[in-house]
């Protein structure tokens, strides 16, 4: 059956950045004036999208301000080095905690062997 | 304090506000211009942009270097405003303005040829406006941002190959809209009046 151009259609984009098609769509674009136009004109856009990303719109003048503001409510929050601080903190608690134990287990344990004695 | 990026991102993690502003200053203006084509709006674009930088800062620790800060940025503005356009829940169609000031960083080139080009990025500006977010989103991070398939997937929330079939849909609604719009039906020189 032979292809028809609307059954590639949605397809043709694709190859601006190299999808494979079969091989009867790829042979009926080789011979399909309206399709190697259509191709073509996908290149062009594809081109012309791809030169945007050195355009720049530029934002409102008070934009910055604005992102660092929200950024000073959001920190005064909770600050990254808060929880840096409470991790610091558990962790020497434990550590702290576990040597007393530790210690308080000695002690003990000395005690026991002087009234044994 | 560090001026480059990599040094900045390191002190940011360590902490350093002064080092995230430093990292939102020499980026905010390309965050918003993304914010402003995948919204259309500058209100959103605003909104999207603040929000970035707080899921930004807020994340820092999950950013791991392997790809390009900006990317990843890009990555947290695409996802924030399929989330807010989500949100909104409402297709916008400004006009949009004739006196765009743009920076084209290009080479000058001869004034036919800067004219001609001049009206395809016009057209392409406006079809782009006019494109239903969901296929402007996956056209704009693809061949503007040339995100890869699998992480504009993953921000827009749907499969890497609903992201392709709406790219193809998003390029050809895309080339219609600049080359045939205003092509009558026997007017076969109106494409070639259009370029």
């Amino acid at each position: 059956m032979p292809v028809r151009c609307e059954r590639i259609s949605d397809d043709l984009p694709g190859l601006v950045d190299g999808a494979a098609l079969p091989e009867p769509a790829l042979r009926h674009v080789r011979h399909c004036l309206r399709c190697q136009a259509a191709s073509s004109r996908d290149r062009r856009v594809h081109r012309a999208l791809g030169e945007l990303a050195t355009q720049a719109h530029p934002p409102p003048t008070t934009l910055y301000a604005d992102i660092v503001g929200a950024l000073d409510a959001a920190s005064s929050a909770v600050p990254p080095e808060a929880h840096h601080r409470r991790r610091v903190a558990y962790v020497g608690t434990l550590a702290a905690a576990t040597a007393a134990g530790v210690g308080g287990a000695l002690v003990l344990a000395a005690r026991g062997r002087r009234l044994a004695g | 304090m560090p001026t480059d990026t990599a040094a900045l991102v390191d002190a940011a993690r360590r902490g350093d506000r002064q080092a995230f502003d430093a990292l939102v200053r020499a980026t905010y203006v390309d965050t918003y211009t993304l914010a402003h084509r995948l919204t259309g709006d500058d209100d959103d674009a605003c909104d999207v942009v603040q929000e970035t930088y707080l899921r930004a800062y807020r994340g820092l620790d999950r950013f791991r270097g392997d790809a390009q800060f900006t990317t990843w940025l890009y990555r947290i503005t695409a996802n924030c405003a399929s989330t807010h356009l989500g949100r909104r829940r409402r297709h916008r169609h400004d006009e949009l303005d004739d006196d765009h000031p743009v920076g084209d960083l290009r080479l000058a080139h001869d004034p036919e040829g800067r004219a001609e080009h001049g009206l395809l990025r016009e057209r392409l500006q406006r079809a782009l406006r006019r494109l239903p977010p969901r296929l402007r989103a996956v056209v704009v991070l693809r061949d503007v941002y040339d995100l890869p398939h699998e992480a504009i997937a993953a921000e827009l929330g749907i499969s890497e190959s609903a992201a392709k079939v709406r790219l193809h849909r998003a390029r050809r609604k895309l080339r219609d809209d600049v080359f045939l719009r205003q092509l009558g039906p026997d007017d076969t020189e109106g494409d070639a009046r259009a370029m």
